[in-house]
């Protein structure tokens, strides 16, 4: 009986160290080690002077070159993206590395360490890279290996941006945190989102005035920032950014928001919109300049990618139901499309006619901007006859004209480009540009039959014209 | 007159009645003398003579025709003792009483799960149902069937499922309750891991055949009697040591057997622990495993016994994890694991620490009655409860780089630069800790990471400043509560008739969240979610991304909810009979069972996502479904015998399958019930020869799954028809059809002086023969369904088993009480389980709708097979040896056993392996996300000793 308590006794024992012996346990954190400080033995200008005007230079793999400087521009926002940029006394230098959220070790302020062994300093346009190749569209440091490269080391340091003006910025100031005064948004931008945020795909170039020289400078904006949706100040003030250059063009980029303190008045006040119909009746019969501090703002009806208006133009619709075309000094193509809706500042511009068409002339390209895509105007549904009895009301819109006939020719250019349109109430001309850079359409055959039309109406003179976008708008 | 006759080490006694013919007749029963359960199958030959006899299902023999005289009696069953005696046969009716057979070795044999490398699979494994090494021990009964034993012993390593089937197919028991799992229905073997001394009463069946305890699965049925007065009268304690998941285990049990005042306990505990010493073979595969167990019986009469068992079974695990062959290579080993990493102590120790930690303890309480209502009608009746935690770690992290060390992007096959190629190839293989997690690092991050938090907990206009933890180690619960109650009844109608038949009632709650167990140096965590705040669309609405949408921002610390807080809640209902005929020349049976099943979530946070769905009780799903089952065996003669089986049952879904997204809302794969359920249908007939000196089976069969689904979640990087560019997607497949057919040959011969031979065969081939469609969802927009697809699974292999097998064995038994086996085993034509989006149109062709043939892969063509084919995992050969021993000191046993697995170390046996689910659409290089493999065990033993009183 006795050997048997023992033997209960040790069991019970047992059971309970099995028990607990299988609990899990917990780690202690580990010793805070100390930040490597490494030998810094080249500057990042005489990086840049090294490699003087060649492409690249290649960093033999027992090279012991090791450049610093302090993390000015990381990846925290997302405006900037898979790069950190870093700054010395002497200039800075972007370091592309394949890898995400860069800022968690790398953040603004870290200094880094950058062994070159093995590496390039390679010329990207007018800016130099760190780079893992001789070439720079395949410079990112690998996930695998960027450590073995760059080095953190002490937290917390701080980089004075240098002042500058447009004007003071130079190739030396590339890749350094900078801080420019008296600039505000152009009017076009100013008020409006960062970037879009909603149809991400790359980024917006938004542009920045400087209000003593006049002078404008391209900022880029990432749709992917965590900052697209918010709206840009209107105000004046002061920025910093990383001074940059993308092929070429310089551009500014800021690292998030709070490097932009626009809190004073603007140099160059906000236009106020006018309708289209108000702008209409300022036109009196010669040469018009456009009221000050005034912009219209529409939907575009017009469609160059067709090419069947002047290269230069474009017809602008807005809520008012009258349209207006503006003509600019350089093709928009490409830059403004059917649906957009732009904004364009006519302060200042010249408000004439061509051969009959209102037209706002010669509007620098600057003065308008696209403020949204996408967008879509309803057609009236007008008779010719309505049309013809009154021309000036209908100029530069959007209508569609039903149960027509199409004569004059077999093909949209026939006849010069000008067939004519019969609804039963009336004709006009169904115009198509030709000649020696005709509308992409022009050789192609015109229905028969009864259609329906749709196009923007202009005047040539004493013509009423309705030019389709395409063939789509004949059904 | 009452005579005694004494056979060996067991006893029968025998009845001589009154002498009615000139020729006699011998009768008897046989059991088993250490689980006392009646033995059906046992061949009785009158030794020099063509007489034999059977015994029946519920033991007995009868054999006719006999002479009066001296003759010798063989009695022999495959798992038992040889019993060889003389006696002399009265004229008229001879009745032998009880005989009891000695398990051949049965205290020798080890559990096939020390013998199977235990490789874990990941969670998402298990939520989705890959099936694991698991399987093999639900038919495991290794002392009564050869085949049996070769699934268990011999093929468990290459991860050998029988006929292909999952583990779901096959029923397993304890005391009458099913352990099989409501929500994935996969066998529960955890609960009871390293209590082998109380496990062993197991019977089994394999396939179609009768059971007398359930109406059983196509892949078969198991029952376990834990009961203490089967508990064999011992007590015993065991040391093991051996180089596999664990190495050294100590067990220790102590059975009263049934006392002189009814009562009958049983204890038993074991610990086990991997020391991660030298005889490791997966570096951060920790094991610490205990388990205890309690029966307490009491016989209380003739007719009445009741009995109650408390088992568990603690255990903390570090897993191993799976592996692109690139990393293996690296690392110079096929056992390279991904989931650990250094962490320096504060003393400067170097720890290995693994990131993917499992934690369970699901105490198991058990009480059973056996009532015998005559001498032959049983009823018996259990009720039991389970409950407890089963926790897994995983890294979490937040707007920061995935610190996972094999992440594709980290691999020098992702690097095009040479000399950065070779850089990356030299640091990762001559720094092993590159190749594993930076603990260290991830630290510091977390310590560097301070910033604000705004409207923190949901107040309005505060801030939080802090270091706001990028890494974390989380912990995935499934925590659950099992209830059941069943009762059975065996009963005897006459000789030829046994009817069975139960009810049983489950009741399942698992409660799936996510709490925070380290925020390694932060000081908080915020639960939000990455992805969705991740989605700019989404930056509008701060609600979306909120886990928790009734407590904004909330702020972590150490144990707090997280993430998502669900109950799976399952009711099932069942009700089975049979009616099993024994005649002279043919037995058969025949059973049916109707089953209801009822399931629904339960929401405990209200997700952001889907404020309308995802908090509180949900409508109840429910299925009907049953099965029918019969079969028919006819005996040539004693020896010889043809049998033929066959099986027609539907099946509800399991939970875990049917919701979409269950961890975040209330909705399932179709509302349309009734299409969830799937069926199938099962043959099989064979031939089977027992004599004393050759036993042998053939069984070929034939199953066909119909209209199966699969749901996955994964993120699938080309989502719709337009648009370029990936997202996590829950991808469903529906109208799987599975056929599953082949032969499955055992033989084995027994020379006279203790030498036998065996060999197996297991020829199959299990196919998909459908080509399901595949429709995906946004895992964060529920609304829409993004697109339908054709995948052209139709004769793709079912993956990760070897659909051949073959093994050829030796053993002799010395009468010193010692045994030496042998066994050489091939295995071949296993596949990897394959990405269903790489088999669509989408992923051979350029763009989403190709008019012509330059913009798809041209058929035929290399690049097309790399994309198509399934890949073969090579055929390999291994050798097992198994030596035993056993000595009586005084009163005292001391047994010793050294098992010997894969003897000519073959370390690049590749178990299973699966294709990932990202596929490179654009460039259509099915490298850039290799498949990723488990490898078997080189060689490995394990060393065991026991001293039993």
């Amino acid at each position: 009986m006795k050997a048997k308590n023992v033997k209960s006794a040790a069991f019970l024992l047992l059971v309970i160290l099995f028990i607990v012996s299988s609990c899990r346990k917990q780690y202690d954190t580990p010793p805070i080690s100390d930040l490597p400080v490494l030998t810094q033995n080249m500057t990042i200008q005489a990086l840049k002077d090294s490699l003087g005007a060649a492409q690249y230079l290649a960093f033999d793999t027992s090279s012991t070159f090791v450049i610093g400087g302090v993390v000015v521009a990381d990846d925290r926002s997302g405006n900037f993206y898979k790069t950190l940029i870093i700054q010395d006394s002497t200039g800075g230098i972007s370091i592309p590395i394949d890898g995400f959220d860069l800022y968690n070790e790398y953040p603004v302020g870290r200094y880094v360490f950058v062994r070159m062994a093995g590496l390039y300093a390679v010329r990207d346009g007018n800016v130099v890279i760190v780079s893992s190749s001789s070439n720079a569209s395949e410079s990112r440091l690998p996930q695998a290996t960027y450590r073995n490269f760059v080095i953190g080391g002490s937290y917390g340091n701080t980089v004075t941006p240098a002042i500058k003006t447009f004007g003071s910025l130079t190739f030396n100031d590339l890749n350094t945190l900078v801080t420019i005064e008296n600039v505000e948004f152009a009017a076009c931008f100013a008020g409006a989102a960062y970037a879009n945020a909603s149809n991400p795909s790359s980024g917006v170039n938004v542009d920045l005035n400087e209000c003593t020289s006049g002078g404008t400078q391209i900022l880029r904006n990432s749709d992917f920032s965590d900052f697209a949706a918010q709206l840009m100040p209107t105000g004046n003030g002061s920025i910093t950014v990383i001074y940059s250059s993308y092929n070429s063009s310089p551009q500014l980029l800021i690292r998030d928001p709070s490097d932009i303190n626009f809190t004073d008045a603007r140099c160059v006040a906000l236009p106020t919109q006018m309708p289209i119909d108000s702008v209409r009746m300022l036109f009196d019969n010669g040469t018009t300049v456009g009221p000050a501090n005034r912009k219209i703002e529409g939907i575009v009806i017009s469609d160059l990618e067709y090419e069947n208006i002047d290269y230069k133009s474009i017809a602008v619709q807005d809520e008012s139901g009258r349209g207006i075309v503006c003509r600019f000094l350089s093709s928009p193509t490409g830059d403004i499309n059917l649906g957009d809706k732009v904004r364009v500042d006519i302060g200042g511009q010249t408000l004439s006619e061509y051969n009959g068409l209102l037209q706002v002339n010669n509007v620098p390209n600057e003065k308008a901007c696209v403020v949204s895509s996408g967008n879509e105007t309803v057609p009236t549904i007008v008779t010719i006859s309505q049309i013809n009895a009154d021309i000036e009301r209908y100029e530069s819109t959007l209508v569609t004209i039903k149960d027509a006939t199409i004569s004059g020719g077999t093909t949209y250019g026939s006849n010069f480009g000008n067939l004519t349109l019969d609804d039963g109430t009336g004709t006009m001309t169904l115009r198509t540009i030709t000649g020696s850079f005709p509308a992409t359409f022009a050789s192609e055959s015109v229905p028969t039959g009864t259609v329906s039309v749709t196009g923007v109406i202009s005047q040539f003179n004493t013509t009423n014209q309705i030019s389709i976008r395409n063939t789509t708008d004949v059904q | 007159m009452i005579l005694r006759h004494v056979f060996s080490l067991t006893f029968i006694t025998f009845l001589s009645t009154i002498q009615l013919f000139a020729q006699s007749t011998v009768t008897g029963t046989i059991k088993d003398n250490v689980s006392n359960e009646l033995l059906p199958g046992v061949l009785v030959e009158v030794e020099g003579t063509d007489q034999y006899a059977q015994t029946s299902i519920s033991g007995v023999f009868t054999i006719e025709g006999l002479e009066a005289g001296e003759i010798s009696l063989l009695i022999s069953a495959e798992g038992y003792e040889l019993i060889r005696s003389s006696f002399t046969v009265k004229l008229g009716s001879n009745d032998l009483g009880e005989i009891s057979l000695k398990p051949s070795f049965t205290d020798e044999n080890t559990d096939s799960e020390d013998l199977v490398p235990t490789i874990m699979l990941s969670d998402e494994e298990v939520e989705s149902g890959s099936s694991g090494t698991q399987t093999v021990s639900g038919i495991l009964n290794a002392r009564r069937d050869i085949f049996t034993s070769k699934v268990a012993f011999a093929w468990s390593v290459a991860r050998f499922r029988i006929r292909g089937y999952d583990s779901d197919n096959t029923q397993l028991y304890m005391n009458g309750i099913q352990m099989n799992d409501l929500e994935s229905g996969r066998p529960t073997w955890w609960t009871w891991s390293g209590l082998n001394d109380v496990t062993r009463n197991r019977n089994s069946v394999i396939g179609l055949g009768v059971t007398d305890f359930a109406s059983g699965d196509i892949g078969g049925a198991s029952f376990l009697d834990v009961r203490a007065s089967k508990q064999r009268k011992q007590f015993r304690v065991t040391y093991t040591f051996a180089n596999r998941s664990y190495n050294h285990r100590l067990m220790a049990t102590y059975n009263t057997g049934v006392m002189e005042n009814g009562w009958a306990f049983s204890f038993s505990g074991s610990y086990r622990l991997s020391d991660q010493g030298p005889w490791t073979y997966i570096k951060g595969a920790t094991y610490n495993g205990g388990s205890y167990f309690v029966g307490v019986e009491k016989i209380i009469n003739n007719k009445h016994s009741i009995a109650l068992n408390v088992i568990g079974s603690p255990n903390v695990r570090g897993k191993g994890g799976p592996a692109v062959q690139e990393m293996f290579d690296l690392a110079g080993t096929n056992y390279y694991n991904p989931n650990w990493g250094y962490q320096t102590a504060p003393d400067g120790r170097q720890l290995v620490r693994n990131s993917r930690m499992t934690d369970s303890h699901q105490p198991l309480f058990l009480l059973s009655h056996e009532s015998k209502i005559n001498e032959d009608i049983k009823l018996h009746s259990s009720v039991s409860y389970q409950f407890g935690k089963y926790g897994s770690t995983a890294l979490d992290w937040y707007n920061a780089e995935d610190p996972r060390p094999d992440y594709y992007r980290k691999l020098p096959s992702y690097i095009e630069d040479p000399y950065q190629q070779q850089l990356a190839t030299d640091l990762l293989m001559n720094n092993e800790s590159l190749r594993q997690i930076q603990w260290d690092r991830l630290y510091d991050i977390n310590r560097n990471a301070y910033e604000f938090v705004a409207d923190p907990n949901g107040v309005m206009g505060d801030t939080l400043y802090g270091n706001r933890s990028r890494y974390i180690v989380e912990e995935r619960r499934y925590d659950s509560q099992k209830a059941n109650a069943a009762m059975w009844m065996n009963a005897k109608v006459n000789d030829f008739l046994r009817i069975d038949g139960g009810l049983s009632y489950q009741f399942y709650n698992s409660r799936n969240f996510k709490v925070v167990d380290d925020l390694l140096g932060g000081d908080f965590y915020v639960d939000i979610n990455r992805f969705v705040q991740r989605d700019s669309a989404n930056s509008s609405n701060p609600d979306v991304y909120q886990n928790d949408v009734d407590n904004p921002n909330r702020i972590l610390a150490v144990g707090d909810v997280f993430g998502y807080d669900y109950e799976a809640i399952v009711h099932k209902a069942r009700a089975w009979a049979q009616a099993a005929f024994t005649f002279k020349k043919i037995d058969f049976f025949l059973s049916g069972q109707g089953e209801f099943t009822s399931f629904y979530r339960k929401g405990n946070m209200r997700n952001g996502l889907f404020p309308d769905n995802s908090f509180g009780l949900q409508d109840p799903k429910n299925f009907f479904t049953y099965g029918t089952k019969a079969g028919l065996t006819y005996k040539i003669d004693g020896r010889n015998y043809v049998f033929a089986n066959a099986s027609y049952q539907t099946k509800a879904p399991y939970f875990r399958y049917t919701y979409i997204s269950p961890r975040v809302r209330d909705q399932i794969i179709s509302e349309n019930l009734d299409s969830l359920i799937s069926s199938n249908y099962s043959f099989e007939a064979g031939y089977m020869l027992r004599s004393p000196k050759i036993k042998a089976r053939a069984v070929a069969y034939y199953t066909k799954f119909v209209n199966r689904f699969y749901q996955r979640s994964f993120y699938l990087d080309l989502v719709t028809t337009t648009d370029a560019g990936g997202a996590f997607v829950n991808y469903i497949m529906r109208g799987i059809d599975q056929q599953h057919m082949g032969i499955e040959i055992a033989a084995e011969y027994k020379f006279d002086m203790g030498l036998s031979i065996s060999a197996a065969a297991s020829i199959g081939e299990y196919t998909y023969t459908t080509r399901p469609q595949a429709s995906f969802f946004l895992d964060n927009d529920p609304t829409t369904e993004i697109d339908t697809r054709t995948v052209y699974l139709k004769d793709f292999y079912i993956p990760n088993t070897p659909q051949m097998t073959y093994n050829i064995g030796a053993t002799y038994r010395s009468k010193k009480y010692w045994m030496l086996s042998v066994n050489f085993n091939y295995f071949h034509r296993s596949f990897v389980d394959v990405n269903p989006d790489r088999r669509t149109l989408r992923a051979v062709s350029y763009t989403p709708n190709p008019d012509v043939q330059q913009q798809a892969v041209e058929p035929g063509s290399e690049l097309w097979e790399s994309i198509l084919a399934q890949e073969e995992l090579p055929g390999r050969f291994t050798c097992d040896l198994f030596f035993s021993k056993s000595w009586k000191v005084d009163n005292y046993f001391i047994y010793l056993n050294i098992g010997v697995s894969n003897i000519l170390n073959a370390t690049d046996i590749r178990t299973s392996g699966f294709e990932q689910y990202r596929f490179d659409y654009a460039e259509k290089n099915v490298d850039k996300f290799p498949p990723k493999y488990y490898y078997a065990y080189g060689t490995n033993f394990m060393v065991q000793v026991a001293f039993r009183i």
